[in-house]
């Protein structure tokens, strides 16, 4: 400090010696002192800009005129609270928003997977042409695993499965796990090893043999308080006691979030006769993707060729593990990647607007600087600081905003990525938000800045008071700002709207059934205590006779799977009548008799099930309109047999969700087979509760809690073991099975809704700002004889017309590129022009209130306090 | 306000002549401006918004060092005189500057 001043005084002296000496200079060849001070006056010019140049020659000087410029900034800012706040806002939002799905995008799709040599990592997969786009499916049945497993020479691959609900009894009460099945090697291939123990020997991943778990380092805290002297002790699990031969590190995590893994004992029947696998790789040293691609592509011919995908030209292939876990939502995180983009693009030409309406303002304050002295470059300078201020408060909010968002964002999801639970907000993250704030705030700081720099001191100064005309090169830039937003707004607008409505067609398909008052409870039954069709029919027998005594309950069933949820799949053979001998694959349920009445799926012919169809009786089944459609062609139906089953009867279809192969759209009418869990063969039962978790279906009126607390009761009064996984209403299956749809209508939503916001601060500043300038003119006008609604339209009309010129421009953006949306729409047209109109009609609405809100302001305009100015 | 031509020297040139005029011995500001005046015969004008940042500029680049010292008029003012590295960047723009105006001069020759 005391240097800094001592250097000043030193620069002032030096600079006074020169004048001084001048002076007396002149006075010496003759001039009179009056004379020679002006003349030296005049040559000499502003002494302070000469100071500042020099200042600016110090090496150390930025850090003393970055220290002022940051206070100077901080005070101006201060000043106008408004602007602030605004600016502040818009930053944090966009940022935020920007930084929760970019955490995402990054976690997903950018960051190497957390295992070695991640890029040599794959799965085996499928791909084929559907309807004229690929279509990927990384599943495999038990035939391809094995034909994989023995002659892809040039990968290392295990087969394994997304992780399911299971029971695990410890100290006398029963916990629901999640359990994920997985071959041996499945580890080794990945490249973590066991932190204690070891992974599955090949012995333990047969049928029949012993049975092992290995358990995540989280589980092993929970329950065993990471006690390494749990290695080969036991514990139960599904009602049968499996040895611990490994525990994981900490952190390791699949694409499942599993608490415990067992072998997956791969199998070319039952589970292994569908698409039911996975299959994780890794090249062989040496190998090369387009080796193994090849390779893999002539093995799969022959299996592939029995699987069903008729004209669609499958093809075995090796796929990135990352784009294999991914690839099905790939496309959603890019457009909501898009779409975020598109806000911060709004919000930028928003800070930009609001930037340029400010140095308007100061026009006056940047004259005067100039005209005391100070350099053009400072002035700039000056800007600078207040942007970067600007962009660090905005970048700060924005991580503190895209926190929340993040986890908002996570909740909203919960259901359909359970991968998303691992997401955070790292460094990275952070550093790109702040790079992003400052890019956009400097952006458009610098623009300003330089334009303010080269105003005319004079007509700025002279031109007297506020009335500081604002040039119309400056609102001519803010208008095609505000249009450019409110076009970019009308985008957004019309994308959610589309969204939108794709969940409202699939929402208002007509279901099958009536899905009103249903409420239903799932358990699982992969348990060694229920390992016969007997014992299950038992269970649900009693448990239903005594859910039928709970107050309200109308009817009662059980079921393997429920409407809309994804259904068992397996393979069958037609034994008679015409195309006897065809194979087929259809969806198969068990049902208890009451299902069809529960649920009021209407019969067509034939009948459904009684108790009379026991495990004694003949083998029957009913099956539903899509399967008489897709295998029997309308003719005799009943009586017919498919496998040992009889065919008895016809039902309406019902909506499933679509899975792998539906080209159809979400929800789609799958063909099938339903048959009374009583006749279950023992063998495959097990293996369809390894899969499925049923639930008991309740059509009840009345109280909701008392309903679920009976259902409960009921079950426990039969085994207290069992644990009820969770209830939902047949509602709340059907929101989950459009899950997908509704959260990315609902994150588009969000963001247009975001838009909008934006677009009406941008319209209400540039009216507010025309308001202020021209409110001495209104006022006289209005002085003369002008009502004040002709004062207001004047005003407010071109936030109006700038409205409508943006709702044209976005419309027509819009109608190009909503074709990018095409395959996430269902019921409705990428140009629906409901929509359009819909959206065009909400941004005129807003636009029009943005507008006429300040023009409100003319009405305290006091005409004679006007004049009187003049 | 209009700004008033800088200067009328070749951008750098200044840097040049400041060196050079310093060399001839310790010197305050004001003396330098009346020495290029004097020697050019008033051919050249400093403007002080020009001499005073180079005066600083070279001084930070370490070519110039600065000591404060009373004139024969007995007031007390800045002198600035040449370092060892003020001397070499004299001789190489001195060089610099031969050859470019030979240069200049063969081109402004040719017929």
């Amino acid at each position: 400090m005391f240097r800094k001043r001592r250097s000043e005084q030193r620069l002032d002296s030096e600079l006074r010696f020169h004048v001084e000496q001048q002076i007396r200079d002149y006075i010496a060849q003759g001039m009179n002192p009056e004379e020679a001070r002006r003349r030296v006056g005049v040559e000499f010019g502003g002494v302070e800009q000469i100071k500042e140049e020099c200042r600016d020659q110090r090496p150390s000087q930025w850090i003393e005129s970055l220290t002022r410029d940051f206070r100077y900034a901080l005070r101006q800012l201060r000043r106008s609270p408004g602007f602030l706040l605004a600016v502040l806002a818009t930053l944090g939002l966009c940022i935020g928003v920007n930084t929760a799905v970019y955490s995402v995008v990054d976690t997903l799709l950018l960051r190497p997977l957390p295992y070695p040599e991640p890029e040599r990592l794959g799965n085996v997969a499928v791909r084929f042409d559907a309807k004229g786009r690929e279509g990927i499916i990384t599943g495999a049945n038990g035939l391809m695993a094995e034909i994989v497993r023995d002659h892809a020479s040039l990968i290392d691959s295990a087969p394994f499965v997304g992780a399911s609900g299971a029971n695990f009894a410890v100290q006398g009460r029963a916990e629901y796990i999640q359990q994920q099945r997985v071959s041996t090697g499945y580890f080794r291939i990945l490249g973590i090893a066991p932190l204690i123990g070891r992974e599955f020997s090949s012995d333990e991943d047969r049928a029949g043999g012993p049975a092992a778990v290995i358990l995540s380092h989280d589980f092993w805290r929970r329950f065993f308080q990471e006690d390494p002297g749990v290695i080969g002790r036991a514990i139960t699990l599904r009602g049968e006691p499996h040895t611990i031969v490994g525990i994981m590190p900490r952190g390791f995590r699949t694409d499942s979030p599993a608490d415990i893994w067992t072998p997956l004992r791969p199998s070319t029947t039952g589970e292994g006769n569908g698409i039911n696998y996975a299959i994780v790789a890794r090249l062989r040293p040496g190998a090369t993707w387009a080796a193994a691609d090849g390779q893999l592509a002539a093995l799969g011919g022959p299996v592939l060729a029995k699987l069903g995908f008729g004209s669609s030209q499958p093809r075995l292939a090796i796929v990135p593990l990352k784009f294999g876990q991914t690839y099905w939502i790939r496309e959603r995180l890019f457009l909501l990647w898009g779409a975020v983009g598109l806000v911060l693009l709004i919000g930028c030409v928003n800070v930009a607007g609001l930037l340029l309406a400010r140095s308007g303002g100061r026009m006056r304050e940047i004259g005067t600087r100039l005209a005391l002295g100070g350099s053009r470059g400072a002035i700039v300078r000056q800007f600078l600081t207040e942007s970067v201020l600007l962009a660090l408060g905005g970048g700060l909010l924005g991580v503190a905003i895209g926190y929340v968002a993040l986890e908002g964002l996570k909740r909203l999801t919960e259901q359909s990525f359970s991968n998303w639970r691992y997401i955070d907000l790292d460094g990275r993250v952070l550093a790109g938000a702040l790079v992003m704030s400052l890019l956009t705030s400097v952006l458009f700081g610098i623009a300003p800045a330089i334009q303010a720099s080269r105003i005319d001191v004079r007509s700025v100064l002279s031109d007297a008071g506020s009335r500081g005309v604002a040039g119309g090169a400056r609102r001519w830039m803010r208008q095609v700002l505000v249009l450019s937003e409110i076009a970019l707004s009308i985008v957004l607008l019309v994308g959610a709207g589309l969204l939108i409505r794709t969940v409202a067609a699939i929402e208002n398909l007509a279901p099958g059934f009536d899905p009103a008052n249903v409420m239903t409870a799932q358990v699982s039954l992969a348990d060694a205590r229920y390992p016969t069709a007997e014992r299950v029919d038992r269970l649900f027998t009693a448990t239903l006779a005594r859910i039928a005594q709970i107050p309200g309950v109308e009817a009662a069933a059980a079921a393997l799977t429920l409407p809309y949820d994804r259904a068992m799949n397996s393979g069958f053979i037609l034994k008679d009548g015409p195309g006897a001998g065809q194979e087929g694959i259809s969806d198969f349920v068990y049902v208890t008799p009451g299902f069809f009445a529960t649920l009021r799926i209407p019969l067509i012919q034939g009948r459904t099930f009684s108790a009379a169809d026991s495990a004694k009786a003949r083998k029957v089944a009913v099956v539903n309109r899509a399967f008489e459609k897709r295998y029997l062609r309308d003719q005799q139906t009943l009586g017919r047999h498919l496998d040992d089953l009889e065919i008895v009867g016809v039902v309406g279809d019902v909506r499933q969700q679509s899975g792998w192969g539906d080209t159809e759209g979400p929800m789609v009418y799958h063909p099938t087979v339903y048959f009374p869990v009583a006749q279950s063969s023992d063998g495959t039962l097990p293996l369809m509760h390894t899969w499925f978790s049923p639930s008991w279906i309740v059509r009840a009126r009345g109280d909701r809690g008392a309903l679920i607390a009976g259902i409960q009761r009921a079950v426990e009064s039969f085994d207290p073991q069992l644990p009820i996984a969770g209830f939902r209403s047949i509602d709340q299956a059907r929101r989950g099975a459009v899950g997908s749809q509704r959260m990315l209508a609902t994150l588009l939503a969000i963001f247009a809704a975001l838009a909008l916001v934006l677009a009406a601060v941008g319209i209400y500043g540039l009216i507010a700002h025309l308001v202020t300038e021209r409110a001495r003119e209104m006022g006289i006008r209005m002085a003369l004889g002008a009502t004040l609604q002709q004062a207001m339209s004047q005003v407010a009309a071109p936030g109006v017309r700038l409205a409508a010129c943006g709702v044209v421009l976005g419309g027509a953006i819009a109608f190009a590129i909503t074709r990018v949306l095409a395959h996430f729409l269902w019921g409705v047209s990428a140009r629906d022009p409901f929509t359009f109109i819909m959206a065009g009609a909400v941004l005129l609405g807003v636009a029009a209130a943005a507008s006429i809100l300040p023009a409100l302001r003319l009405a305290r305009l006091d005409p004679a306090q006007t004049l009187r100015h003049e | 306000m209009t700004t008033p031509p800088k200067s009328d020297l070749l951008q750098g040139t200044l840097d040049m002549l400041i060196l050079k005029i310093v060399a001839l011995g310790p010197i305050h500001g004001y003396g330098i401006s009346q020495r290029i005046q004097q020697i050019s015969k008033d051919a050249l004008q400093v403007q002080q918004g020009s001499l005073y940042p180079a005066l600083h500029r070279l001084e930070n680049r370490k070519w110039l060092k600065a000591e404060w010292a009373e004139t024969e008029s007995g007031r007390e003012a800045k002198f600035y005189a040449l370092t060892r590295a003020g001397r070499k960047q004299l001789e190489i723009e001195t060089s610099n500057w031969g050859r470019l105006a030979d240069a200049i001069a063969l081109i402004m020759e040719a017929s």
